[in-house]
């Protein structure tokens, strides 16, 4: 497709030569606007350069005496309503506060392309930013122009739900804070489930085909070499177990996408070595990193285990267990062929996107050298977005901004800002308002009918800044169903197996070590990445493993771990002085 | 009686005619082929796609893509914003370029040079994606069609090929008009215009081919769904962002939507190449240089 914008901003500049390189321009021309702009237009718009304004409270009381207008920034699903104000959730707002809000509505798909043009414009700029989503790097870069301010003397003096979240659980706070001490950003956080039963501890869950199994007359097999065995029944069985279920389409006893995160078959080799299996493995952002029980951060691709490991998938591979496109399809091609019924185990959040939940079921970790399962990191906080809303400088009272956006942290608001609400006029709503056991107020899901949840979720939802806690559940709200049964797998197949202490929580980088960490994690994830894929196909040698870390190495191994180290160690004892 | 004229080619001939046919066919048969994939595939299920290709048995076939295509109301919006930009922007691009370009073609035009080096230097450097927005921001123009349509409209490209047109204009044609007393718009109007019909031919097509073929523009500029074009409207259907890993209601819809974009991908680009390959036939006559022939005595 011809792209006119960067025909006329010549081929040197090349927007369209690539995204990445793309990007890099984009941002590179945006430390400069932001300069220019900032400086030039500060006659124009008011720039707030962060300081504290406190009010007085009396003045923040909801609903307002006046009706008062602010300024937002939010992003909708496409094909769903373009006017936030429409949606049931803001016209209630409205009411409860008497704060109108002028909102920028830009759709999903559009925002990470416009949201940088919008931050790099005072005039086009809002009070606020209510689906930031930004990343770290981001959020510290508008930080250092002084296009977003610190928020954390709002949220003690302002912003009581917030503050009360922070209270409970002072790992978030810490999760928030960058190295000098300020919050940038209001998080997004939704727990469902937390340490070692949170429903992220396992993303690359393995599936096994329970109706073969039966019809083959098999168990699930507790080690690896029972599951080598299954498999060859399942490749040696072909035509029986076409013929039994009509299967169009060859018999593939497993299938995956190599490197590709949860649809990975990394959760496999858990068991071999000490145990430290492959995680922290996804497609983009895989950082290949374990923490030890003595607090110590290891990189699980260079340990024996993982080694070890390898060498039995090539031995699958060797024995046509594994669907040869494993290292090349795409995500439709898996799953079509998952649709078909033509896999005996497949990897994935959810197998029910994959294939069915009805004949399937969770295939525990395997027994190899010993028997454990490494959770992913940061999973033991649970589902956390640490750049989910931003108030700007051109907010006049951001006091005002920050306690209209506390709403969004109220236990009763969270979670329909989060999956939907109650009470609208058209044909299914995703809550009832019901009553708990102490006669409260309480959110129960409702039937849905026929209709599909995620379309009644994208046209009630409304995302942004909230906080659904463990305890809410079954007292505010009761759990999504989709979440419950996941959750329960991983209670009863995984959770057992946890034998270590820890995860790499989600730490904070300072702008400086983003940079050197993404640097150094390039050639890291993609030498880790390759080699994986051709040892799983091809083989190795002794002499190839020493060359491969010696090659990490090279890349600055070392380097990576100890910047992974002087975080966790910080973590660490930000929380001991959390818990004093 | 059968008065076929008979050629006789020499065995020289034949090999070479045979290997020109061959490979036209061959030629052929790698625009063919993909083509027929696409029509077929828009008919079939996904699934049965992925598992074992295309199919010409026509029991099989469904035309739930095109259900689906046809029901979803973003798309006519689309489609209706579309044809509105690419014909306006055609107009006004066409027009400006060739206005333009007429100055620049004639000998006896002081400043030419300084002119044409300042078009050059807009084909090597530009200002960059932001001071561009910023630019189109402070002029008030984000969230209407005049942001996708003015900014792009005056291609220098496209002028120098328009002035090299009419700078192969004989001489004479601006002569005879002078001594008949015709003035600068007469002639460029009435005697230059009508000899230009191919080159005016060829700038529509690729100014229409290129509004009609771009999102870019429209992403960054429009906000507002009533107004995107077509191509940004496909866009959001079969592009899908990367799901937050742990978001739950992200999981589900990410998988949800892959599955609809899979069924959507291929009707969706019939549907939006299809006004382009109605277009090209009509314009192909224009492409033919022979309209100078009368124009001057030798």
């Amino acid at each position: 497709m011809r792209n006119r914008l960067s025909d006329r901003l010549g081929n040197g500049f090349g927007y369209k030569s690539g995204r990445r390189y793309g990007k890099r321009t984009a941002a590179l021309a945006l430390t400069m606007c932001m300069a220019v702009s900032l400086a030039g237009c500060g006659g124009k718009v008011k720039i707030n350069d962060g300081t504290f304004r406190p009010v007085d409270e009396a003045e923040l009381e909801f609903p307002l005496k006046e009706k008062t207008t602010l300024t937002g920034m939010i992003s909708y699903p496409a094909n769903t309503e373009s006017e936030p104000n429409n949606r049931t959730i803001f016209k209630r707002l409205q009411e409860q506060t008497n704060v109108e809000i002028d909102w920028t509505a830009i759709q999903s798909d559009q925002w990470p392309d416009k949201i940088s043009l919008n931050m790099s414009d005072p005039n086009k700029l809002t009070d606020f930013i209510f689906s930031a989503d930004f990343t770290d790097s981001n959020l510290l870069k508008y930080a250092d122009y002084g296009a977003i301010i610190p928020v954390e003397e709002y949220i003690d003096a302002y912003m009581p739900n917030l503050k009360a979240a922070f209270d409970k659980y002072p790992e978030y706070r810490t999760m928030c804070t960058d190295v000098n001490g300020h919050i940038w950003a209001l998080p997004w956080i939704e727990q469902l489930g937390s340490g070692k039963t949170a429903i992220q501890s396992v993303g690359n869950m393995s599936f096994i085909n329970k109706k073969w199994l039966d019809f083959l007359d098999l168990e699930i097999p507790e080690t690896v070499d029972e599951f080598e065995e299954v498999l060859i029944a399942f490749r040696d069985n072909a035509s029986e177990l076409q013929k039994k279920f009509g299967i169009e389409g060859s018999i593939i006893p497993m299938s995956c996408m190599v490197n590709s995160g949860n649809e990975d078959m990394g959760i496999l080799i858990n068991g071999f070595g000490e145990g430290y299996g492959d995680v922290d493995k996804d497609k983009n952002n895989g950082r290949h990193i374990v923490v030890t029980d003595d607090q110590e951060v290891i990189c699980c691709a260079t340990q024996e285990g993982y080694k070890e490991g390898i060498e039995w998938l090539h031995k699958l591979y060797e024995e046509d267990l594994i669907d040869p496109e494993a290292f090349t399809q795409e995500w439709s091609t898996y799953v079509s062929k998952g649709k078909s019924g033509r896999y005996g185990v497949c990897f994935s959040w959810d197998v029910g996107n994959i294939d069915n939940l009805k004949d399937w079921v969770p295939l525990p970790v395997l027994t190899a050298d010993t028997r454990n399962l490494t959770p992913e990191n940061g999973s033991f906080t649970s589902g956390f977005n640490r750049g989910r809303c931003v108030v700007t400088s051109v907010a006049e009272n951001p006091a005002l901004v920050c306690a209209w956006l506390d709403q969004m942290y109220a236990p009763l608001q969270s979670p329909q800002n989060n999956w939907g609400t109650y009470g609208e006029d058209d044909d299914f709503d995703i809550f009832e308002m019901g009553k708990n056991a102490d006669g409260e107020d309480m959110l129960k899901h409702a039937p849905l009918g026929d209709a599909s949840p995620v379309e009644v979720r994208e046209a009630e939802a409304v995302g942004g800044p909230l906080a659904i806690l463990d305890e809410y559940y079954d007292v505010y709200v009761t759990c999504p169903d989709d979440a419950q049964y996941r959750l329960d797998w991983i209670k009863e197949y995984y959770t057992p197996d946890m034998n270590k202490e820890y995860v790499y929580p989600n730490i904070f980088m300072s702008r400086e070590d983003t940079e050197k960490f993404s640097n150094l994690q390039a050639d890291i994830h993609k030498e880790i990445k390759a080699k994986k894929a051709d040892w799983i196909m091809n083989g190795f040698t002794d002499k190839d493993w020493e060359k491969y870390l010696d090659k990490l190495e090279a890349y600055g191994l070392s380097e990576y771990l100890e910047l992974f180290q002087k975080y966790l160690d910080s973590y660490n004892a930000s929380m001991a002085g959390n818990n004093k | 009686m059968n008065k076929k004229k008979i050629t006789r080619y020499s065995g020289q001939d034949k090999a070479l005619l045979t290997i020109g046919y061959i490979l036209l066919g061959l030629f052929v048969i790698a625009i063919i082929v993909p083509m027929v994939y696409i029509i077929v595939a828009s008919f079939m299920d996904p699934i049965t796609l992925q598992n074992k290709g295309i199919t010409f048995d026509f029991s099989k076939w469904t035309a739930t893509a095109y259900e689906r295509v046809m029901t979803n109301g973003q798309i006519w919006i689309g489609f209706k914003n579309a044809v509105i930009y690419s014909v306006v922007f055609t107009v006004v691009s066409v027009v400006v370029t060739l206005l333009a370009a007429y100055p620049l073609s004639r000998a006896d035009f002081r400043g030419k040079g300084f002119f044409n080096v300042i078009f050059i230097i807009t084909m090597f450097f530009g200002g960059g994606l932001i001071p561009t927005y910023l630019i189109v921001s402070n002029l008030g123009l984000v969230d209407s069609m005049w942001a996708v349509i003015l900014p792009g409209a005056f291609s220098v490209w496209n002028m120098t090929i328009a002035r090299t047109y009419y700078r192969g204009i004989p001489q004479e044609l601006r002569e005879a008009a002078d001594v008949d007393g015709a003035s600068e718009l007469t002639f460029f109007f009435k005697i230059l215009l009508p000899v230009c019909t191919p080159v005016i031919a060829v700038l529509v097509l690729w100014q229409f081919v290129a509004m009609w073929n771009s999102y870019f523009d429209a992403m960054i500029y429009l906000n507002d769904s009533a107004k995107q074009p077509l191509q940004l409207v496909l866009r959001s259907i079969l592009i899908q962002n990367q799901p937050e890993s742990g978001m739950i209601a992200d999981m589900q819809s990410t998988a949800a939507r892959a599955q609809l974009a899979e069924l959507l991908k291929y009707a969706t680009i019939i549907i939006s190449s299809l006004p382009l390959l109605v277009m090209y036939p009509f314009f192909q006559k224009y492409f033919d240089s022979g309209i100078m022939a009368g124009a001057v005595k030798g």
